[in-house]
């Protein structure tokens, strides 16, 4: 399969009160066509930060992509033009975000929404008929049950469930090639959540869409992605496919969250439906304007020895496609 | 009170004011009547030339209204630009500045400002006329003559009167527009493709509308206040002027009258806000 | 915790230049006698309406007195009027707003009913009608301003004090059995204190310039106490004649209602919750 999506040495910084934030710190993944690729970590490891710099969505006043590059199908996109960009957003990469209901303008009903995507996006000037028919179209693909009266809703009569469902319908309204889906049930139902989960897959099969999708759950990793990149405190630790993953854990830090996830029947076999207590990582995600020096999990490793606190290891590849960021694994 | 006013009327005449009044009545028939009188806007008389107060403030109305109204409009079609401008240009030069300029616009007294504007545009140059509503020649003039000496009269106590909303809303409505531009939606307006121009005019300026557009309606109170003074600076035949020649000469029906009337305009401007917002925003009528 | 205060507050210039305009012009109202050159109620009508000279530096009044010395008297006006008004209302406003936000209920549904009819009223205007029925004087302008003040601080109190409340050393001092009156005072006040201070701030400076409004309609400060409301009084009757009765004395509102803007606005950012964070 062909790399659609690569991002390369990417290093993004923030300004907060006069400080310099690394936000990301020489972060690599790689997108194959048809993929779904899972980017796990926990809260303010980086992920975000990464949707948001691939379409250069970050303000100028809050960051700065400091180095690196992203390439979409070898164009680079970081270097574009302004007008350039705008025919990539929401054209070939679209993004949804976290909560969908403040992703949504309260003022403009969902249909106009949409329409301001498929007038953005689609090259034939379609009338206003075609339009609305579109829409509907469009509702369906994402399973709204009502979609006439959906269209003619303003954001806040809506559900979350059926919000988010907008939000997919709005970013796949350009038949784009790439979904980027940041945290895309993490505001919703736990119920809701399997169905939003469970409808991306079909749509990613369906459509031949290639998918970053990025969480903390790695319970949704294993149900939807092929592959993994394990991010923490800015850059990715490890990266392998997703069985890889599960079976062969080799950051202490992978290891670390699978431990700690509740053993459920469902998941993958890496537990055995034992009965055992819920294992915690020790001590805290590190303050990203006061990073620990060398490997910068070193702090709350269990394995740590000398050699990690100096200098920061790199990525190696221990097995076949399958990265790590420790000098103590394979 | 009343009997010192006139220190040296009789007893008798004293016992006739006192009925006239309906002051021989018990204190809470007093407040009845006096209540129902304010409901239907009768206010008595004036103490000062017998005339019934709500005459003499219909005569004054539509002159505040007019001033009002004009300063209404500059604040407005000004401040409202100034405000989103410095938001979508945070910290630049623009922003800045305007900063500094609203600063000093809420520390300058107002009708200090008027004197200066006075002594430079009408004392000094002699461009502008410093008091009044028309020049003596008034009625003389042609229709458009006519107009051009109102405009004139105008300029100075609208700008005056205008000033201080101005550096308030300005700094205002930079505060909502930057509050929306923050705001998620935004975000995935950028990420739909949408050119930032009109990521700005559509999405964000509308939103940020909302809340500015309800502080008009709560403006009126503000003004009334300050058309006392700017009024009695200029000269201009309004109800703040009314107010403060009642004031002066401790005429307390019209006093009275003119703040009942000023209630009543405050609250009508609190319902002309709620209404606006009910209107402009859907998540309120949409409930 | 006061040390942070101090060490981000000087960081913060303008409030800096804001309080040091402060504290000349405190320095100026109580030496007031030692620096004017004349005695502001002396008057010299041979020397009337006298534009600035050497020997009167912003020359003279209608009566021959000498502008400088009138304003260096008038700040002293200003800032007691300011900080006596403003004490009113913080003092009103406060605990009222400490009750309403901290027993809720009944109580505060009360208060928040007379707080929005008095916010009913223009306030320059409620002012106004009150000094008409009583006497124009220091003394009723002060307690007047002060008592048209306290509605709005009464809100903001209540406001913090809701946010404040629910914060666990508040339920803790109450689960030790600490007395009402404890918990408001020791423990809730100190944490709304900071935009109380800032509040008080600005709302001296808004104090000032209500104050020179009414002085100079002549229902304020009355002559021949020198206030620069009422100086401005004689320049508005004066004006074609007399441009620096005018000028000067509105020149010395402007630069203390800025100040304590600054100020105002300075300790804003100092005391802004990143504090907390810091």
């Amino acid at each position: 399969m062909e790399k659609i999506l690569e991002v390369k040495n990417l290093s993004v910084e923030f300004y907060k009160g006069g400080k310099v934030i690394p936000a990301l710190r020489d972060v690599s993944i790689t997108l194959k066509e048809n993929e779904v690729l899972g980017i796990v970590g926990e809260s303010g490891c980086g992920k975000s930060t990464l949707a948001l710099a691939i379409l250069k969505l970050i303000p100028e006043r809050e960051g700065k992509i400091v180095s690196g590059e992203v390439l979409f199908k070898r164009e680079e996109l970081l270097s574009l033009s302004d007008e350039k960009l705008l025919k990539v957003r929401g054209d070939r990469i679209s993004i949804i975000f976290q909560d969908p209901f403040t992703s949504l303008n309260p003022l403009f009903r969902i249909g106009n929404q949409i329409a301001e995507s498929l007038a953005l996006h689609r090259k034939e000037n379609l009338s206003t008929y075609q339009i609305e028919e579109e829409i509907i179209e469009l509702l369906e693909l994402v399973k709204m049950s009502k979609p006439k009266d959906t269209m003619l809703s303003y954001p806040h009569q809506l559900s979350g469930g059926m919000q988010q469902r907008v939000m997919i319908a709005m970013a796949l309204s350009s038949n784009p090639e790439v979904l980027i889906a940041d945290e895309p049930t993490t505001a919703l139902d736990v119920t809701i959540q399997k169905e939003i989960l469970g409808l991306l897959t079909e749509l990613q099969k369906k459509l031949g869409l290639s998918v970053v999708l990025i969480t903390h759950d790695f319970g949704i990793v294993a149900q939807t992605c092929q592959r993994v990149s394990v991010m923490y405190a800015g850059s990715i630790v490890e990266e392998a496919s997703t069985s890889e993953i599960f079976h062969n854990p080799l950051h202490p830090y992978t290891k670390g969250l699978l431990e700690s996830l509740p053993s459920r029947e469902e998941s993958r076999d890496f537990s055995q439906g034992e009965k055992r207590r819920l294992r915690a990582i020790s001590g805290q995600v590190p303050d990203p304007s006061n990073l620990p020096s060398g490997c910068k999990f070193h702090p709350r490793c269990p394995i740590v020895i000398e050699q990690c606190k100096p200098e920061e290891p790199r990525l190696r590849e221990i097995i076949q496609n399958h990265w790590v960021r420790c000098i103590r694994a394979g | 009170m009343l009997t010192g006013l006139s220190p040296k009327i009789g007893a008798e005449a004293k016992a006739r004011l006192r009925s006239l009044y309906g002051l021989d009545k018990p204190i809470h028939v007093q407040y009845w009547l006096w209540l129902s009188r304010i409901a239907r806007f009768d206010f008595g008389e004036s103490f000062k030339d017998g005339r019934r107060v709500i005459i003499k403030i219909l005569e004054r109305l539509p002159a505040t209204l007019l001033l009002d109204i004009l300063s209404l409009l500059l604040i407005f079609f000004i401040a409202l630009p100034i405000g989103i401008m410095s938001a979508v240009r945070q910290d630049s030069f623009f922003d800045k500045g305007m900063t500094i300029f609203v600063f000093f616009g809420f520390s300058v007294p107002a009708f200090w400002l008027a004197l200066l504007l006075m002594i430079l545009f009408g004392v000094f140059l002699g461009w502008l006329p410093i008091s009044g509503m028309h020049s003596v020649n008034f009625p003389y003039f042609s229709i458009w003559g006519k107009m051009w000496d109102l405009i004139k009269h105008l300029i100075l106590p609208v700008l005056v009167t205008a000033f201080g909303g101005l550096a308030y809303l300005s700094r205002y409505s930079r505060a909502s527009m930057l509050e929306v531009l923050r705001q998620d939606y935004i975000r995935t307006a950028r990420a739909k493709g949408v050119p930032e121009k009109k990521v700005i005019y559509r999405h964000a300026l509308r939103n940020a509308l909302i809340p500015i557009v309800t502080l008009l309606g709560l403006s009126l109170p503000g003004l009334i206040g300050g058309g006392i003074i700017f009024e009695t600076i200029f000269a201009w035949p309004g109800m703040g002027r009314l107010s403060y020649q009642a004031v002066m000469a401790r005429d307390y029906p019209v006093i009275m009258g003119v703040g009942v009337i000023a209630a009543f305009l405050t609250l009508l401007g609190n319902l002309i806000a709620d209404i606006t917002y009910a209107f402009v925003d859907p998540r309120i009528r949409y409930r | 915790m006061w040390k942070i205060f101090w060490r981000r507050f000087r960081r913060n210039k303008l409030a800096m230049l804001g309080a040091l305009i402060i504290f000349s012009l405190a320095v100026v109202a109580v030496i007031a006698p030692l620096i004017a050159p004349f005695n502001p109620n002396q008057q010299d009508i041979l020397h009337r309406l006298e534009p600035p000279s050497h020997k009167h530096l912003l020359g003279t009044d209608d009566l021959g007195r000498d502008l400088l010395s009138r304003i260096v008297y008038g700040t002293r006006v200003s800032l007691f009027v300011g900080f006596v008004a403003v004490g009113i209302a913080i003092m009103i406003g406060s605990l009222l707003g400490l009750i309403s936000g901290y027993f809720g209920g009944r109580l505060d549904s009360l208060i928040m009913r007379f707080v929005d009819i008095m916010l009913c009223f223009p306030t320059f205007f409620l002012i106004l009608m009150v000094i008409a029925f009583l006497e124009p004087n220091i003394w009723n302008v002060m307690v007047v301003i002060g008592i048209t003040g306290w509605p709005g601080l009464t809100r903001l109190v209540r406001g913090e004090c809701l946010s404040v409340r629910e914060r666990e050393f508040v339920q803790a001092a109450k689960a030790l059995g600490l007395s009402n009156r404890r918990v408001m005072f020791v423990h809730l006040l100190p944490n709304v204190m900071a935009p109380i201070l800032v509040s008080a701030t600005l709302g001296i400076g808004g104090a000032i310039l209500t104050e020179s409004a009414l002085s100079f309609l002549g229902l304020g400060v009355q002559p021949p106490t020198p206030s620069w409301g009422n100086i401005l009084t004689a320049g508005k009757d004066y004006i074609t004649l007399a441009w620096w009765l005018s000028l000067y004395p509105g020149l010395a509102i402007l630069i203390t209602v800025l100040a304590y803007n600054l100020l105002g606005e300075g300790l804003r950012d100092v005391l802004d919750p990143r504090m907390m964070a810091e």
